[in-house]
């Protein structure tokens, strides 16, 4: 198959697993339909976008144009490298994600379990599209749909605290993107005169300093996906999304898309002309890497669960966008690694906190304590995973940190790897005791909620996320080979 | 025979586009089954849309046309100019027209008095002819007589929502004066321009003010055209007549309110494409400043209303003078690409706001206010008109991939190439409180439970919804889910 068609394909099948779930919500007394189609379209999802990412290993780049609103400026879509794999990771993970809805939902009573899966389909959907834009208006509107999708998500048990949580998500990110990300593209665009994304950069010969560091700043804080320090507090706002969709949503797609965003903005809206806006990328490196380390400082004051996950995630983007902004090969690379990293373990993360709400009806880390015993698969993956984000080697997250650091040393800043050093050793106080006290403290005494909750839809994603976080050792060497030519 | 007439039509196309409806309006006057009238006032709107998609091709055939009415040529008599831009602006209009009786007459019916029926039918023609009339009309002295039309007939269309609401009256004297008195200023303008020119005719003004030096009367003038131009287009902060109007007065006539902006905002339009363009530098840049600090300033303003609006209604008017502010900007522009952008920036919101008013005009049934508490949970309750209201408003906030959204960019693009960068940032604070609005609006439609005790839906709707809905409910409330 051509890659055009499987771009197209792999953008179709989500949204017809939305709509089949959709469509089986008609039918509240087949639930077993319902989770069937859904699994099984998510899985083909996943193959498609492997089977992208084969082509583009293979040098066979699809191009999909489905309109051109504006001259030079079309809604369609491309497979680089760097968006395949992202594409490729948003998908298999959310394949794992279906899996652990079906099983979830049945366990946990979720209200309206077809919408939920829908709207998470849709959004792995979203982030896929965000992924493979091949311009910034096809990426500005998947990352508002990602955007939408997810503040549906928030909102959709009706209650008073989640509609306020709602609003508050929605208001950050919607003001940065409206606000700082369109204007800096329409000022791309006008100065420009296209929008693309094109290794180079189109920016490159095209502005003078000051226009390049406003236009930065612009951009990066327009993001707000990424978590920038004053857009940051919507990762907190949602913490109401229900634990299924949680995983997909807020630990793998709205966090990858706004690094990956800052990452594509970096190498193929400026390139070279990074030169120019050499003020406002120190100063958003410098920005991150401290956000980072407050975020991770303030993750170790949070006993409910899902709100450490969510200031863990803010630390972990800081490292992201810190990668984007040192602007060399090694540091575009560490941005990158770490997004898959971050994306594995964070998912890997949420599943078992997920599993252990339905479980024991509980959420604060104190009552963690012990249950590795109750559940020694979820809690070995989940110590993995804790492993992986305070960056402990041969783990995923430690191969992110290191090149890291030797992007930032290559550039000359020391006082940058302190912080990434200060960020990783503040990652390993907010996540380690808790998974090692989780699996060797006392047999939590209180009484389970549903202790038959853990059924093995639940438990193997978890386990399999736990496992990819140490698989990905050996996937460092032959993606940095794959992504080089377009990190450059 | 045939030939012959369709021939004569041809020719005439200019005239006849502006005779058709007062024609029409006469006849329907003279009705006294409400019925006809309407009848009469759909098939006048009618031809006037077919004749505008006619002009609209010979334009595009044949290039822009200049009709001396009774044939007197341009210096002094009464000149109709057809090109492109009215071209647009007539197709647009009169089909926003159209569609605004059809959508209307049903509402009409509902919440005027039998006696008022022919008489609303009339006014709405005659405010037709008005709308029309300001987009073809070819120099200074017929715009202004077309300005002042508009007005009265749009404050007497406001005026017979009195009947139920007495509000409407003081909004209609609020139109009334506005419209009149941004018709004076017009006038003045205008008699200003002859003083220095010695030219009615837009065209030929332009010509002489690119020849003559900058003088400080012709800025005055200028200044003075654009604000009363600016009253009929609905621009804030001029709108306080107009937008007021379309939330107090009867639903039909709101319905029309799209078709009344879109005029409005070509008549700034053409005189920023034959007048100010051509004007000397300094007083191109003097222009464009002012028309888009008025722009940006309006857009704003009318945004943060809208923000406010306690009435849907209410909402659509301001919605519809922030997006005019929107479209004033890309005109301030003064560049090819600007006036495109603001072109169809004039289709995207008479879209949006049709829309807005078409589902304002299902949910008030008879005129009743629709407060924003009537919007909680209508994605559920009635999903088609719920799903009108929620495309209108995502054009309106420029979500991606709209009409509304490519507008804006475009005029945004446009601004800041033209320099206006400040313009273009007053621009985006509007469209970002635009966003505000209508996200609560959507918040209401589709995440909010309904409210206590939909009253007005109760009385208002049909039997066999009635019993549909309470079969949906029944149903749900048995264990379905979703």
């Amino acid at each position: 198959m051509s890659g055009t068609a499987l771009l197209a394909l792999c953008l179709l099948a989500p949204l017809a697993q939305g709509g089949a779930l959709l469509a089986a919500g008609l039918l509240p007394r087949a639930p077993a339909v319902r989770e069937g189609a859904s699994i099984l379209l998510a899985f083909c999802h996943a193959g498609l976008a492997l089977a992208l990412l084969q082509a583009t290993f293979a040098g066979d780049r699809g191009m999909l144009v489905l309109a051109e609103p504006l001259p030079g400026a079309r809604l369609a879509f491309a497979n680089d490298p760097l968006g395949a794999a992202i594409a490729a990771l948003i998908a298999l993970l959310s394949a794992l994600g279906a899996l652990y809805g079906a099983g979830h939902g049945r366990a946990s009573g979720v209200i309206a379990p077809a919408r939920a899966g829908a709207f998470a389909a849709g959004a792995a959907g979203m982030a896929c599209a965000a992924s493979l834009a091949a311009n910034l208006l096809t990426f500005f509107a998947a990352y508002v749909g990602l955007m939408l999708l997810a503040f549906s998500l928030i909102v959709q048990d009706g209650a008073p605290a989640s509609r306020a949580a709602g609003r508050r998500f929605l208001r950050i990110l919607l003001s940065a993107a409206i606000g700082l990300l369109l204007p800096a593209i329409i000022w791309t665009y006008a100065v420009a005169d296209g929008v693309d994304f094109r290794p180079g950069g189109v920016l490159e010969g095209k502005v003078a300093t000051v226009e390049a560091n406003v236009l930065l700043l612009l951009f990066v804080f327009g993001l707000g996906q990424a978590t920038p320090p004053p857009f940051h507090r919507w990762a907190i706002a949602g913490t109401r999304t229900p634990a299924a969709a949680a995983a997909i949503v807020h630990g793998v797609a709205l966090p990858s898309v706004g690094a990956l965003g800052v990452l594509k903005v970096s190498l193929y809206v400026f390139g070279p002309a990074m030169e120019y806006a050499r003020a406002a990328a120190v100063a958003i490196l410098a920005l991150a890497l401290a956000g980072a380390v407050a975020a991770s400082i303030a993750a170790l004051s949070k006993p409910d669960l899902r709100e450490r996950l969510a200031y863990s995630t803010l630390a972990q983007m800081g490292l992201a966008v810190a990668g984007a902004m040192i602007a060399s090969p090694a540091g575009a690379f560490a941005s990158a690694f770490q997004i898959v990293a971050h994306a594995v373990a964070k998912f890997t993360l949420h599943l078992v906190a997920g599993a252990v709400e339905v479980v024991t009806g509980r959420t604060a880390a104190p009552d963690y304590e012990g249950l590795g015993r109750r559940m020694p698969w979820a809690f070995s993956a989940f110590a993995l995973a804790a492993l992986s984000i305070a960056g402990a080697p041969p783990l995923a997250g430690a191969w992110a940190s290191l090149w890291l650091i030797a992007g930032a040393g290559e550039a000359g800043m020391g006082w940058a790897v302190v912080l990434i050093l200060a960020c990783g050793a503040a990652g390993f106080c907010y996540a380690c005791p808790l998974a090692a006290r989780a699996l060797f403290g006392p047999s939590p005494a209180y009484p389970f909620s549903r202790p038959d909750a853990a059924s093995v839809l639940v438990i193997f994603p978890a386990a399999a996320g736990g496992l990819a976080t140490l698989g990905l050792l050996f996937l460092v060497d032959p993606m940095a080979r794959f992504l080089a030519p377009s990190l450059r | 025979m045939n030939a012959a007439a369709a021939d004569l039509a041809r020719a005439h196309a200019p005239a006849l586009v502006v005779a058709l409806p007062i024609l029409a309006a006469a006849l329907a006057a003279l009705c006294s089954a409400p019925r006809l009238a309407w009848a009469i006032a759909i098939a006048g709107a009618g031809g006037v849309a077919l004749l505008a998609g006619q002009i609209a091709v010979s334009v595009w055939g044949q290039g822009a046309q200049s009709y001396a009415m009774g044939g007197w040529p341009a210096p002094l008599g009464v000149e109709l100019r057809v090109d492109a831009l009215a071209a647009f602006g007539l197709v647009v209009t009169s089909v926003a027209f159209l569609a605004g009786l059809i959508a209307g007459a049903g509402p009409a019916r509902s919440e005027l008095a039998p006696p008022r029926q022919s008489l609303a039918a009339a006014l709405a023609l005659s405010a037709l002819t008005a709308l029309l009339a300001m987009i073809v009309a070819g120099d200074a002295f017929v715009l202004f007589v077309a300005l002042q039309l508009n007005a009265c007939a749009g404050a007497a269309l406001t005026a017979l929502g009195g009947e139920r609401d007495r509000s409407a009256l003081p909004a209609a004297f609020r139109q009334l004066t506005a419209g009149l008195l941004g018709a004076l200023l017009f006038g003045l303008g205008a008699g200003l321009l002859y003083a220095a020119t010695g030219a009615l005719d837009l065209a030929l003004i332009g010509a002489v003010l690119n020849a003559s030096e900058n003088a400080r009367s012709t800025a005055a003038a200028l200044g003075l055209m654009i604000v009363g131009a600016g009253v009929a287009a609905m621009l804030a902060p001029l709108h306080v007549g107009a937008a007021g109007a379309l939330g107090r007065g009867p639903r039909f006539a709101a319905l029309l309110g799209a078709a009344q902006a879109a005029a409005g905002l070509m008549v700034l339009a053409r005189l920023i494409a034959l007048v100010v363009a051509a004007a000397s530098p300094p007083l191109l840049e003097g222009a464009r400043a002012g028309l888009a600090a008025l722009a940006a300033a309006g857009a704003v303003f009318a945004a943060v209303q809208a923000a406010g609006a306690k009435d849907l209604a209410r909402l659509a008017a301001y919605g519809l003078a922030a997006q005019a502010g929107a479209c004033a900007l890309g005109l301030a522009a003064a560049t090819p690409a600007g006036v495109q952008g603001a072109l169809f920036q004039v289709l995207a919101q008479t879209l949006a706001a049709f829309a807005l008013f078409a589902a304002a005009s299902r949910l008030g049934r008879g005129g009743a206010p629709i407060p924003m508490a009537r919007l909680d949970g209508l994605g559920r309750r009635r999903p088609l008109t719920a799903a009108t209201l929620a495309l209108g408003v995502l054009t309106l906030a420029g979500a991606p991939l709209t009409a509304g959204f490519i507008a804006k960019w475009m005029v945004l693009q446009a601004a800041v190439q033209g320099g206006l960068w400040w313009g273009a940032a007053g621009m985006m604070a509007s469209a970002l409180v635009m966003v505000a609005a209508c996200g609560r609006v959507l918040e209401r439609l589709y995440f909010q439970p309904p409210s206590a005790a939909p009253r007005a839906e109760r009385s208002g709707g049909r039997g066999g919804g009635r019993l549909r809905r309470a079969r949906r409910a029944r149903f749900r409330s048995a264990g379905g889910r979703d």
